[in-house]
């Protein structure tokens, strides 16, 4: 299966300041890739120099298996983006937006448009300067998507928009997701990578901490310990966060399943709840790790 | 595309400077048989004015003549206004992309930065073209309807002065642009005012004149071109050469810097 994108090693420094440090990335044909980490941590810098919007310090950028740096226009036709910070000029109308966008393509991409923009219900006749952001979230989709790009890089998109059209949002990105398209998607909201996404980076500080499918993420042997009815807990080798509230006892534990059963026992508890932890909990499980 | 989309951009901005400036030059003009008297009677007056004649060129053009008023008088506005128009487009041309956060849209459609800059700086200058070429033809409308004989060689060469200039006062701004994380619009209209002065201050102080060499100001002056009847070609040499350089290391620094978002 072929290697849509290769990172190796990606250094890029901003003056004195860190921006990522050694990053390596490789996704696979096909797969729904999710990039999580916190505000600062290093997404939209690897994403900008996947982007050639910023020049790397030291590295390589292989995307579609061509190389980003000499590449770039090739490259460019074959993805669609969508920023963050999601901003067009102002005085011009969103017919005229995605128009312009489709003419960069050298596409027509009449039809397509016309499809996202009465699923997404964007209102064409509008001045951008009119829009909230959630609007104009909505038709950096529609210019994302319009041309049937090969690879859909997302930096944080759902900031802004509503339920409904978040959801509309993933449906679409399943859609092209199984007409066999690339999507690298970048967010902090990690129940969107748990739900959509196959594989996924945990970037913190600018360095990747763990890389995995979703699933073995998930399947750590880390588990979610709640004990109602004590406060106290002997030294158990494996523990960590632990936390005492009014519904009880809580705390992760990392380790064979069996000892704890047995230390357990011996406790005067009147429940026990062992489950696996949510993806929220394995984050931050890294974070620590790593922070250690 | 970029050029189109430019040109769109900047329609509003420069309907505004080019009609402003061409209809107040040509209102100038229409002015001049009522003013002609008083203009003859005061040209003694102005010619004795010492260091300031010569800065104005009225050593040298008379402003009794309608050739001499329409260098002198409607000379001033179009080459400011003209230079400060030039001076907003060049500055915002780059760095209104990072300022008003659309870099990341422009940056990432399937064109290279060089394209983006190129097309963009063509845009500035079809802009100024379009300016120079109405005030041009407003210039020329006017003698005939205040019965004067329009003086082709003189004022060909002084409009074609006068786009050469707009042309450097523009790429002066683009190099700035391409430094600019946002538009500032009071650096670039600073240069323009800065070159005007300069312009003015070398025909003052001897010890200024090594401006000449700088500022665009001087070989467009309408009196120096329209008395010679030949634009200096050294001065034009160093201004076309100093457009390009600009326009070189504009792009060339806009190419290999990291963008905002």
């Amino acid at each position: 299966m072929e290697q849509v994108i290769q990172i190796k090693d990606l250094v890029k420094s901003y003056g004195k300041s860190r921006g990522v440090s050694g990053i390596s990335i490789t996704v696979q044909q096909g797969d729904f890739y999710g990039f999580i980490g916190p505000n600062g941590a290093g997404k939209s810098t690897t994403i900008r120099s996947m982007l050639g919007l910023i020049k790397k310090d030291s590295g390589c950028i292989n995307l579609l298996g061509m190389d980003i740096k000499t590449n770039k226009v090739d490259i460019l036709k074959r993805i669609g983006y969508m920023p963050s910070e999601t901003m067009f000029y102002p005085t011009l109308r969103v017919n005229e937006i995605i128009k312009m966008t489709a003419d960069a393509y050298q596409m027509d991409c009449n039809d397509k448009a016309n499809e996202l923009c009465e699923r997404l219900k964007v209102d064409r006749t509008k001045k951008i300067e009119e829009l909230s952001l959630g609007n104009r979230k909505k038709i950096s989709i529609v210019c994302a998507l319009q041309h049937k790009p090969d690879l859909y890089i997302f930096d944080e998109p759902t900031s802004g928009l509503d339920p409904l059209m978040q959801k509309e949002f993933f449906t679409l990105l399943r859609e092209v997701n199984k007409e066999g398209a690339t999507i690298f998607f970048s967010s902090h909201v990690l129940s969107e990578i748990q739900s959509y996404c196959n594989h996924a980076a945990i970037i913190k500080e600018g360095k990747i901490i763990a890389v995995d499918s979703v699933s073995n993420l998930t399947k750590t042997n880390a588990r979610k310990v709640t004990l109602k009815g004590i406060s106290q807990l002997p030294l158990i080798p494996g523990i960590s966060g632990k936390t005492c509230e009014e519904s009880g006892l809580h705390f992760m534990y990392r380790g064979d399943i069996k000892p704890l059963i047995s230390v357990i026992n011996k406790l005067n508890v009147q429940d026990v709840i062992i489950e696996e932890p949510s993806l929220e909990e394995i984050f931050l499980h890294y974070y620590e790790k790593a922070g250690e | 595309m970029i050029f189109k989309h430019e040109l769109k951009i900047n329609l509003r901005s420069f309907l505004i400077w080019t009609l402003t400036i061409a209809i107040t030059d040509f209102g100038f003009m229409l002015m001049y048989p009522s003013l002609q008297d008083s203009l003859k009677k005061a040209t003694d007056v102005y010619s004795n004015m010492g260091a300031l004649t010569a800065a104005f060129g009225m050593d040298r053009l008379s402003m009794a003549s309608p050739l001499g008023f329409y260098g002198i008088e409607v000379g001033a506005i179009l080459s400011l206004g003209g230079a400060l128009f030039a001076a907003i487009l060049g500055t915002g041309i780059l760095s209104k992309e990072e300022g008003g956060h659309t870099s990341e849209y422009l940056f990432t459609l399937p064109y290279s930065r060089i394209t983006i800059t190129v097309q963009k700086v063509a845009a500035v200058f079809m802009l100024i073209l379009s300016f120079d070429v109405v005030n041009m033809l407003f210039g020329f409308l006017s003698f005939p309807l205040i019965n004067a004989p329009i003086e082709l060689k003189e004022l060909l060469l002084y409009h074609a002065a006068q786009f050469t200039m707009h042309i450097e006062v523009a790429s002066i701004c683009v190099l700035l642009s391409a430094f600019l994380k946002k538009v500032s619009l009071g650096s670039g209209l600073g240069i323009a005012l800065l070159l005007y002065f300069l312009d003015m201050m070398s025909r003052i102080l001897s010890q200024l004149e090594f401006a000449k060499y700088i500022t665009p100001f001087y070989y467009s002056n309408a009196a120096d071109i329209m008395v010679n009847q030949k634009i200096d070609s050294m001065l034009l040499t160093i201004g076309v050469g100093l457009t390009l350089l600009c326009i070189f290391v504009g792009t060339w620094y806009y190419n290999k810097r990291d963008l905002a978002a």
